[in-house]
C-alpha cells in the first residue's frame, strides 16, 4: 500500500471535509502530495475561469427543476376531451400494444409531442426533445395505483401519488397533466396497480433495489417486490 | 424508551445561491475534471456538471446529510458520464486526436499521466460495473474496500473486475488487489 495519502483524501481535505489528521500531517511533509495538492488548486482555478459562477448557478437552476415536469399547455377542458375520444377509440378497437393483465387493468404509455401522438412500445422508447408521457390507466379491480421513475444513477422520483401513499383511482382516465423529463440517458417508470394503498416509501425502496439488482441499468430492471400489478416502461431522453 | 440525546434534523433554509456558491467554490473544479476526463469535450463536461450538481439540489436534503458531498458528487459524475457515453459509443473511439491535456493528479507525473489516457482507452470494451470501479480505483485511488462499499457490491465481486481489468489491458493493479486472495 503506498504511504501517500488517496487522491481523493487528498481532494476532501482541499474542501474542508473531515478525513482524519493522518492525510493532513503527510501533507505538510511530502512535496509529491503538496504539488498535488497545488494542482487540484489550479484545476479550481482553471475551472472558475473557464465557467464563471453566473454561467453555473443558472445552468444548475435550470435542471434542478422537478425531474419531471408537468406540461401546462394544454387547458384541462382540452385535456379531459382529448382523454374521452382516445378512450373511446381504445374501447371499440384495442390496441394490441396496451398492456393489459388479470383483472380487466391496463396502462397505456402515450407519448406526445411535435410529431403527433404515439404508444410507447419500444424498450427503450426514444423520445425526441420537447415530446411528453401521458399515462392512461384502466383500474379494472384495482383501486390504488402509485407511479415512480428511476434514472441511470438510481435515483428514484415520485412522479404520482397522495400524501405518502398510492392515489385512489377507479375506472377509465388520464393522470393528471403530460411528463416531461429533464437530463438524458434512461428513465424507467414503474405504474404499481393495487388493492390496498402503498406506502410512497416503500415502492421507492423496492425501485432503488430493483436498479440495484440490474446493476444499476433501468432497462434490466425486474419487477418491484410488491403487491398488486405492474407495468414497466423505459424511456431514452433526447 | 429514553428520547436519543441526538437526532438529524433537516438543514434548515433549502438551497440558494449561496449554497451554489460554496458547491461552486469547494467542488465545481473537482466534478468539472472527472467530467471532461470522460467525456473528452469542454462542452459536454459543463453540461454533465450541470447535472450532476442539479440532482445534488434535487435531493438536498440526502446530499447536506453525506459524511463526504465530494466522494457522492464524483460517483454521481462518474456513472452520469459512463452512461452518457454508453449511449454514445463513437466518443469513446474518435477523439483522442482532439483529447485536451489532462493534468496529471496522481504520483508519477508523466508516467501516470499515460496511465490514465490508456484506463479511458481501455474503459469502453468493459461492462458499466467495471468501468465504474476502475475509474474509483485508478483515478481517485480508492482502495477495493471502499470501492466495494460505494458500489455496493462485495469486496471480491470488485476485485474480480479489476483483475480482469487488468489481465486485458495489461494496466497494473495496486498492491491491495494483487495480495488480496
Amino acid at each position: 500500500m503506498s504511504a501517500h495519502p488517496s487522491a481523493l483524501e487528498l481532494r476532501r481535505l482541499l474542501a474542508g471535509e473531515a478525513v482524519g489528521d493522518a492525510p493532513a500531517a503527510h501533507l505538510a511533509t511530502c512535496e509529491l502530495c503538496a504539488a498535488k495538492v497545488q494542482g487540484f488548486r489550479d484545476e479550481q482555478r482553471d475551472f472558475e475561469r473557464e465557467v464563471p459562477f453566473e454561467r453555473f448557478a443558472t445552468g444548475v437552476e435550470r435542471k434542478a427543476k422537478p425531474p419531471v415536469r408537468r406540461a401546462v399547455s394544454i387547458g384541462i377542458a382540452i385535456a379531459a376531451m382529448f382523454a374521452g375520444a382516445f378512450f373511446t377509440q381504445l374501447m371499440m378497437r384495442p390496441d394490441p400494444t396496451t398492456n393489459r393483465v388479470k383483472g380487466g387493468a391496463s396502462v397505456d404509455f402515450v407519448v406526445a409531442g411535435g410529431g403527433g401522438q404515439r404508444q410507447a412500445v419500444g424498450e427503450p422508447e426514444a423520445l425526441s426533445a420537447g415530446e411528453r408521457v401521458r399515462l392512461g390507466l384502466t383500474a379494472g379491480v384495482f383501486r390504488y395505483a402509485v407511479v415512480v421513475s428511476v434514472d441511470e444513477t438510481g435515483t428514484v422520483t415520485p412522479i404520482y401519488f397522495e400524501n405518502t401513499q398510492s392515489l385512489v383511482i377507479s375506472g377509465t382516465g388520464w393522470l393528471p397533466d403530460s411528463l416531461e423529463f429533464t437530463g438524458h440517458g434512461l428513465e424507467r417508470m414503474v405504474v404499481v396497480l393495487s388493492q390496498t394503498p402503498l406506502e410512497l416509501d416503500a415502492v421507492m425502496r423496492a425501485a432503488k433495489t430493483s436498479y440495484d439488482a440490474a446493476h444499476g441499468d433501468p432497462s434490466k430492471m425486474r419487477e418491484l417486490e410488491l403487491p398488486g400489478e405492474q407495468f414497466q416502461r423505459t424511456f431514452l431522453k433526447p | 424508551m429514553p428520547k436519543p440525546v441526538l437526532s438529524v434534523v433537516d438543514g434548515g433554509q433549502r438551497g440558494g445561491r449561496a449554497w451554489l456558491e460554496e458547491l461552486y467554490s469547494k467542488y465545481g473544479g473537482t466534478v468539472y475534471s472527472r467530467c471532461r476526463y470522460l467525456l473528452k469535450s469542454s462542452s459536454a463536461a459543463e453540461d454533465a456538471m450541470q447535472d450532476v450538481f442539479a440532482k445534488a439540489m434535487i435531493n438536498e436534503r440526502h446530499f447536506r446529510r453525506e459524511a463526504s458531498p465530494l466522494t457522492w458528487l464524483l460517483k454521481i459524475a462518474t456513472h452520469h458520464c459512463l452512461n452518457q457515453l454508453r449511449g454514445e459509443k463513437a466518443a469513446w473511439h474518435d477523439q483522442y486526436e482532439q483529447q485536451q491535456v489532462v493534468r496529471g493528479e496522481a504520483h508519477g507525473g508523466a508516467s501516470m499521466l499515460e496511465a490514465r489516457d490508456l484506463v479511458h482507452k481501455a474503459l469502453k470494451a468493459f461492462d458499466l460495473e467495471t468501468q465504474l470501479a476502475v475509474v474509483h480505483y485508478y483515478l481517485d485511488e480508492m482502495t477495493l474496500e471502499e470501492v466495494a462499499a460505494m458500489l455496493e457490491r462485495s469486496v471480491p465481486t470488485i476485485r474480480k473486475r479489476l483483475r480482469t481489468f487488468a489481465e486485458q489491458t495489461s494496466i497494473s493493479l495496486r498492491e491491495d488487489v494483487g495480495a488480496l486472495t
